[in-house]
């Protein structure tokens, strides 16, 4: 791999993060609405909301606004969270911590259980083996994480079973085991909806680089089907794979709020959602860059590894 | 089995509810639900957790506006003076008080060697603080208005306040109860912004843990001025948003106690064995608001067409699911002290109501904009209901749903269309209905003040927010609601039970008429309670 590859994508990922940050600020401010309002409730008086504003520095321009912001931006500072009135940086960075928790622990087990699956599917194509993986994937993409999530805590978290707890959270500092046992359920509901869909991914993937000549020659010249599968198939037939795992961690780093909300799990999702409906413009900007930089690198780093896997798209 | 009987029994229940409502007593409990429940001699230790959902911000009392901010810092800290579980008023911090000539002016006298958290005694300077930062305008408290008409607040001496009125106020002591008058110390008030996350009160739990929409961890105050109190050695307030967990908590016993259960999930969470589901008659509403300076409402016969449409138990039921009391258009409910229940409850009349329609000059009905706010859901279904209730006699709703913040800012009390509104239970009549009604105190949300119901109403409010004499009071108090049902600009279909949920084992835990008085210090725990082995 060359390193002039490497530092286009770099900058192609600065590029897009810059943009990213004005048309979030924007965005932000189009919304109707403001933290005054929603700090002081119904039933505030005009004075008060006035008094309020000011405080916070919402009566000011658009322009002054966003300067401030980006600012800080360089220096990890968000702002203060208008309504928790706290930095909004460490508060997004637990946050961003929890959800990069739940997200690399899914994706692995996704990844574990999909891509020998997706493989074995493929290799045995028409089989009754493929039958049932696809007809269980189907299972998997079809029913919605608000259905799978109630049915598991009723089943595993509720008498007489009571395996797990319902929801909620204990820091891995606190208890490695209640953080683990907090971590089951949420992770469960994800892979079920993950793997279904990095699996199918695989299985198109490998089925079309079967199909290619290049694999006919290395069955025709006699190699075992172990390693014209997993050697020589694999390695063409997971770029795709990659690809869809690198938006995977970005849908989980922020967009699994559901989840999140069923199992009162404390990542960036619920704090985005609160921070929108609460019109708390630090901790919104602050999570949405947040997330999209989770884009961002994580397309980074699945063009570098389908730059490894395949060396043939870092020449341009 | 508990489901069982529970179910068999709704229909004697709710004819039970509301014999008792009307009897005047508040609190009622499940049938049943005794058993197990072995009440004895309290024991002190152990740790208790609560669930709760929606948002929990703050720990600033000054600031807070969410029933879950007002459940944390009840126990965190102590006001002057706090309500009694019948809805009388006793002092807190406050040894005694009486008020000067016709309550124009109040004295307080403190207890004496009260300590805060950080070892400070209290005395009159921080009483002073914390109240003038509550009435100073850069605060921007949010409920400020409520606290009265305070002109001017006092030190007399180390352990005597003195408050000055602009206008006799009799409620003065019990407007001193509410969330937002918490003592904070005059250290407290000084790091104001700090109040957020740390505490500087005298309350009966000391601040161990927060983290603001997550969880709030309190340990037992050694210092505290009630001997003996509080029993838990832990408090633990969780917050889970989803009602399937919240209740797989309770069973599983990783939470002792629902601090508000959602009605939807009321007769769920009272079928499960070993739990105690209790409802008390509250006084939190919906009102559909009706602006009478413009058409159609504009018209009496148009505003009581509409009212006679609506069949009020019916509604109650669908609205929250048998667990509310019917309401006649008016806002207090019969957890309140002045509530008359020599008022009847306004039966449907269709037919009179097509009549009066029609002499308005609306035969064939109209359409109407209504604006909802996805916060709490209660308004969406209040809406529905309404709507369905409405169309019967031709008056055809169109509900439009908006986010929160969006109807904060845009149409709440805006003047550009019809809305659901969402009041809480208050510790006074005179705190809802001068919010409502009075063009002074209030914020006249139905544009009525210059009509004859508007100067009366708060002619009737000013007089009765005067009245040392409670005798005198009922009469006012009856007769407000009286006008308020009859020609007030507002749809008030029901009022919300207060609904909770504790293990068997939990005793003595709060239930009010005011959700958010959760003031955990005579809850004790029985032995067999999981948290007393942990």
């Amino acid at each position: 791999m060359n390193a002039a590859f490497v530092a286009r994508r770099v900058v192609y990922g600065l590029i897009s993060l810059a943009i990213l940050s004005a048309i979030i600020f924007a965005c932000t401010h189009l919304l109707p609405g403001d933290a005054a309002v929603t700090i002081l409730g119904e039933g505030a008086s005009s004075e008060a909301l006035a008094a309020l504003r000011a405080r916070l520095g919402l009566d000011r321009s658009f322009l002054a606004q966003f300067l401030d912001w980006l600012v800080g931006l360089p220096f990890g500072a968000f702002g203060t969270s208008t309504t928790l009135n706290q930095p909004a940086g460490p508060i997004i960075a637990e946050r961003f911590r929890n959800s990069l928790a739940l997200a690399v622990t899914t994706l692995g087990v996704a990844a574990a259980l999909a891509i020998p699956l997706g493989v074995a599917a493929a290799a045995r194509r028409g089989s009754r083996l493929d039958g049932s993986i696809l007809a269980a994937s189907y299972v998997g993409i079809s029913i919605p994480d608000f259905v799978v999530a109630p049915i598991l805590i009723i089943v595993l978290a509720s008498p007489p079973l009571s395996l797990l707890p319902s929801g909620g959270f204990v820091p891995f500092t606190e208890s490695f085991g209640g953080w683990l046992a907090h971590m089951v359920l949420p992770v469960i509901v994800l892979t079920f909806l993950l793997t279904a869909h990095l699996l199918r991914q695989t299985r198109s993937g490998m089925l079309e680089v079967l199909s290619c000549d290049y694999i006919r020659t290395a069955r025709l010249k006699g190699l075992p089907e172990r390693i014209v599968l997993w050697r020589h198939g694999l390695r063409n037939g997971l770029t795709t794979t990659i690809a869809v795992l690198a938006l995977d961690i970005g849908y989980l780093m922020g967009s699994i709020v559901i989840v999140e909300e069923i199992f009162a799990y404390p990542g960036l999702g619920r704090l985005m959602v609160y921070s929108v409906a609460n019109r708390d413009m630090p901790l919104v900007q602050g999570s949405a860059l947040v997330i999209g930089a989770v884009y961002v690198v994580a397309n980074l780093f699945a063009d570098l590894a389908q730059g490894v896997l395949n060396p043939r798209l870092t020449r341009s | 089995m508990a489901s069982e009987s529970f179910r068999s029994r709704r229909m004697t229940r709710r004819r039970f509810t509301r014999d008792l409502a009307a009897s005047g007593a508040g609190a009622l409990l499940l049938p049943g639900l005794f058993r197990g429940n072995a009440h004895g001699e309290a024991k002190p230790g152990g740790r208790l957790t609560v669930a709760l959902y929606k948002d929990l911000r703050t720990l600033n009392p000054i600031m807070g506006i969410f029933g879950n901010e007002w459940r944390s810092t009840v126990n965190l800290y102590n006001n002057l003076t706090r309500l009694t579980a019948n809805g009388g008023v006793e002092g807190d911090l406050a040894e005694s008080y009486s008020a000067g000539q016709a309550s124009a002016a109040w004295t307080f006298v403190l207890r004496d060697g009260v300590r805060f958290h950080d070892g400070s005694l209290l005395s009159a300077a921080d009483v002073v603080a914390t109240i003038e930062k509550i009435l100073d305008p850069k605060t921007a408290a949010p409920y400020k208005a409520e606290l009265g008409p305070i002109a001017a607040v006092r030190a007399v001496d180390r352990r005597t306040v003195r408050i000055d009125l602009a206008s006799p106020y009799a409620d003065l002591p019990k407007a001193l109860a509410s969330s937002m008058a918490r003592i904070v110390s005059e250290r407290g008030v000084a790091d104001f912004g700090k109040l957020d996350g740390t505490v500087y009160g005298t309350g009966p739990f000391t601040l161990k843990e927060f983290v603001p929409n997550e969880r709030v961890v309190m340990e037992r105050n050694p210092r505290y001025f009630r001997a003996g109190r509080p029993f838990l050695d832990r408090l633990v307030l969780r917050v889970l948003p989803d009602t399937t967990s919240q209740i797989a908590a309770l069973e599983n016993r990783e939470v002792d106690v629902i601090g508000e259960v959602e009605s939807d999930a009321f007769k769920r969470v009272a079928g499960i064995k070993g739990v105690k589901a209790v409802q008390v008659t509250g006084g939190t509403f919906n009102n559909i608001v009706l602006y009478v300076d413009r058409p159609p409402f504009d018209n009496p016969r148009v505003r009581k067409a509409l009212r006679l449409a609506m069949d009020r138990s019916q509604m109650t039921d669908a609205i929250t699911g048998g667990v509310g009391t019917p309401a006649d258009d008016q806002p207090i409910s019969p957890a309140y002290e002045y509530f008359d229940k020599a008022i009847p409850l306004r039966k449907a009349d269709l037919a009179q109501a097509r009549q009066l329609l029609k002499e308005a000059g609306h035969a064939s009905g109209f359409e109407h904009r209504l604006v909802v706010s996805n916060s709490p859901a209660s308004r969406e279904k209040t809406a529905v209901v309404v709507q369905a209730m409405a169309e019967q006699i031709g008056i055809r709703f169109n509900i439009e749903l908006m986010d929160n913040a969006r109807y904060g800012s845009t149409i709440w009390n805006k003047g550009v269309s019809s809305y659901v509104g969402n009041y809480g239970t208050r510790p006074t009549e005179d705190a809802i209905l001068s919010k409502l009604y009075s063009a002074t105190y209030g914020i006249d949300e139905g544009r009525w003040a210059p009509t004859e119901f508007g100067k009366k109403a708060e002619q009737l409010i000013v007089q009765g927010r005067q009245l040392s004499d409670r005798g005198e009071r009922r009469k006012i108090y009856g007769e407000l609601q009286r006008l308020a049902r009859d020609e007030g600009p507002f749809i008030i279909p029901n009022f919300f039970n207060s609904l909770y949920a504790t293990q068997s084992y939990v005793n003595d835990w709060p239930t009010r008429a005011i959700t958010t008085e959760m003031r955990a210090e005579n809850c004790w725990l029985s032995p067999e309670a999981p948290g007393r082995k942990a």
